[in-house]
């Protein structure tokens, strides 16, 4: 990794926030290893650091900052953004409530911003978005899943609460970028997986009634695996001329849901499986949608058109612009990463 | 005197269970909801947003005195309850307050005094008393299968700190709002509990003993700061006996509430939505013990078909306490009927409240209880 189209030298501080989760701790970790300096680690108060902790190089420790703050508190983002070149915000809000996940995402988001405008000494700002918001409901199967791809338009009808704050959160980015100047790079992971994630993916399936359905079919997964995403990510931060852009990140050799769930099967349990074509899965999903609406809410409409076509439709991804523009590359091929994964279900 | 045009509401407070009230008046007919407010100005546009509210606004005084409001549900931390009650009830709104509904039994009795001079409704969020199983063991009750009131009542609220938007956050934030309430974590949650008890109760302060201490769970998370569990023992005037259990050591475990009385007794069950009669058994010998469990099952069976039909008829929503709470609580405003709480319980239940509270913080608690020596607290109110 030349650091010679980097905007910043490895002397800079660097600020990643929500370093103690699944990919900010390998964020990080990234960045210890390419030697930089001075790497502050945002954690929450009640965050478990063994994911962080374990990817600090032993030598790297010196030159890695973790700091508890809250980023609903202005002034604690005040004092975390003080003396920061580079941001990778990697914090968002999760679970099921929709303005949990507003203000984990958006009211988050903004503070840390507006303290950053306010030291006025930032280089660029990594907002780490996810594949969650992007629309597929007027795809075809099989279509390209790629960067130009429209965001969902109908977050009412998604139903999604993490959707809802992290469509939320991109908006509030860009309008900073447009009215600050900030140099804002969107990157939008695909589903990120590696020892510490123990749920099969749901675009692969569920087991919400008692039982696991299969929902994926034949339709490739968009995976990466986290060191991959992780070094995509930290790229994102450091190669010139990319402000303002936004990249997917997906690996090379995607599988398809149904090899997925067989080499699963094989390697660490065998788990009994109903396959459910597409057309019914959508049906039942419309169905789910319709009652939904008809009983004024008796079940919410969890189940809907567009988180299927979303997630079990089957599309075909692209990783050409992260290689293109950012230089990046696949160091864990899928069969090897998907090996580990496995061996991390079966033993963890 | 009733009033026949539709009530339009306000939510001072935008964050979690504000989504839920503001879903539940949204099919609410009779009422529409008409501002947001919260002081922070996103969180109140966001619920504006998606439940199309018209005006936004991040004061509460600025909001009511633009007006065109009757009432206003308060779903703000409970340390701004009151200032924020009062100021609505001195503007002339009706007043729906979440739980807790203040932070002692002094300042609910000045908003109840409050309401009554200006002749505004007041409640508090207590929707698990009006939950279909609820209304059906109420019914019960009035219907005379205890054959009289209940001789003795006893109240089990579990919760879990796994629970990851509030359980979790309270605990990874030592400066979280909850902490900062004078029953702490406690007095954030024990209201729906203790206000089941209140119900079946008759005096204004009914005498209580109880013991509180830390969660073995708390105390191997350095957590013994605070405390967990509950253990209370009431009596009122009447002589009617209570027993208040709070716990977290079973999970989320049960929520129930069970009432005693002459003629059998009333098993509620919140998280199965059952309400279980169990009569003195008619049969002898050893026909009670093969024939007996065979009623039981009977009961359960028929809950079951109660909880199908109730589905069918669509009145199986998760919030469905919260709905016939707030639809009692405007039929009241229109015509003038009966509070859908009862301020009497609204007071009796911020009493025992501060009892159990002033009996941890009293003697110096909050401070590092291990879970096998509990400190052991005890007070008798107007005894």
């Amino acid at each position: 990794m030349s650091s010679d189209s980097w905007i910043v030298d490895r002397s800079v501080r660097v600020l990643v926030t929500g370093a103690a989760g699944f990919v900010g701790s390998r964020v990080a970790a990234t960045l210890l290893r390419l030697g930089f300096e001075r790497v502050r680690c945002n954690v929450r108060r009640s965050s478990d650091l063994g994911l962080l902790q374990a990817g600090i190089p032993a030598e790297g420790a010196r030159r890695c900052e973790i700091v508890e703050a809250n980023l609903l508190s202005r002034e604690e983002c005040r004092q975390l953004t003080a003396d920061v070149d580079l941001v990778y915000h990697l914090v968002a809000g999760r679970g099921k409530s929709f303005p949990g996940c507003f203000q984990g995402s958006v009211i988050t988001t903004r503070n840390l911003l507006d303290s950053l405008v306010e030291h006025g000494r930032l280089k660029r700002f990594v907002n780490v978005s996810s594949f969650a918001v992007y629309s597929r409901f007027h795809s075809k199967r099989g279509a390209l899943w790629d960067e130009s791809c429209p965001l969902e338009d109908n977050l009412e009808e998604r139903h999604d609460a993490y959707v809802y704050g992290k469509v939320k959160q991109d908006e509030l980015v860009q309008h900073y970028q447009e009215r600050f100047a900030i140099p804002v790079t969107i990157v939008r992971p695909g589903i990120v997986f590696g020892a510490g994630k123990k749920a099969i993916p749901g675009f692969v399936g569920m087991d919400t009634f008692g039982f696991f359905m299969h929902l994926g079919g034949n339709g490739r997964l968009p995976l990466t695996q986290v060191e991959n995403c992780a070094e995509a990510i930290v790229l994102a931060g450091l190669v010139k001329g990319v402000e303002g852009e936004v990249f997917n990140i997906v690996d090379d050799d995607l599988p398809t849901s149904r090899a997925f769930l067989t080499a699963y099967k094989k390697e660490v349990r065998n788990l009994f499986s109903v396959p459910v074509p597409y057309p019914a899965a959508y049906a039942l999903c419309a169905l789910w949608e319709w009652y939904a609406k008809r009983s004024k809410g008796q079940l919410p409409a969890v189940f809907n058109r567009r988180g299927c076509a979303f997630a079990w439709r089957g599309h075909s991804y692209s990783n050409r612009k992260l290689k293109e523009r950012l230089g990046w590359q696949c160091r864990v091929p899928m069969q090897a990463a998907l090996r580990r994964y496995f061996e991390y279900q079966r033993n963890g | 005197m009733a009033e026949t045009r539709k009530s339009r509401v306000a939510i001072i407070g935008c964050g979690m269970i504000a989504d839920q009230h503001a879903h539940q008046l949204r099919y609410l007919p009779g009422c529409e909801l008409v501002a947001a407010c919260d002081t922070e100005g996103l969180m109140a546009q966001q619920l504006a947003d998606r439940f199309r509210i018209p005006r936004v606004f991040t004061d509460a005084a600025e909001m009511l005195s633009v007006g065109g409001i009757d009432a206003v549900h308060i779903t703000t931390p409970a340390q701004s309850h009151f200032p924020l009650a009062r100021l609505c009830l001195e503007a002339g709104c009706h007043v729906y307050v979440e739980k807790p509904f203040t932070l002692n039994a002094a300042e609910a009795d000045e908003l109840l005094r409050l309401a009554d001079v200006g002749g505004r409704r007041i409640t508090v969020g207590h929707n698990l008393q009006f939950s279909p199983e609820a209304l059906r063991l109420r019914k019960l009750v009035h219907e005379g299968f205890l054959e009289g009131p209940p001789i003795h009542v006893e109240s089990v609220q579990c919760y879990s700190h796994d629970e990851p938007t509030y359980g979790k956050a309270v605990l990874g934030d030592p400066k979280h709002w909850v902490r900062r309430l004078p029953g702490s974590l406690l007095h954030n949650l024990v209201s729906h509990g203790i206000a089941k008890i209140a119900e079946f109760l008759h005096s204004d302060s009914p005498e209580l003993l109880s013991i509180s201490f830390s969660s073995p769970y708390l105390v191997e998370h350095n957590h013994a700061d605070l405390v967990d569990e509950v253990r209370a023992v009431l009596r009122d005037q009447q002589g009617t006996t209570a027993f208040y259990l709070f716990t977290t050591q079973f999970g989320e475990g049960s929520n129930e509430l069970r009432l005693f009385g002459k003629g059998g007794n009333l098993v509620l069950n919140n998280n199965y939505r059952t309400v279980i009669r169990i009569r003195p058994s008619k049969y002898k010998s050893y026909l009670r013990h093969f024939l007996g469990p065979l009623s039981h099952a009977r009961e359960h069976a028929r809950n079951t078909m109660v909880g199908i039909r109730q589905f069918a008829h669509k009145e199986f929503q998760m919030d469905f306490g919260m709905r016939k709470l707030m639809e009692l609580f405007y039929c009241a405003i229109r015509e003038g009927g009966p509070d859908p709480i009862p301020l009497i319980e609204i007071r009796r239940t911020a009493r025992i409240m501060d009892a159990i509270f002033s009996q941890i913080t009293g003697l110096g608690n909050h401070t590092a209880v291990p879970s096998n020596e509990p400190i052991v607290h005890a007070e008798v109110l107007n005894s």
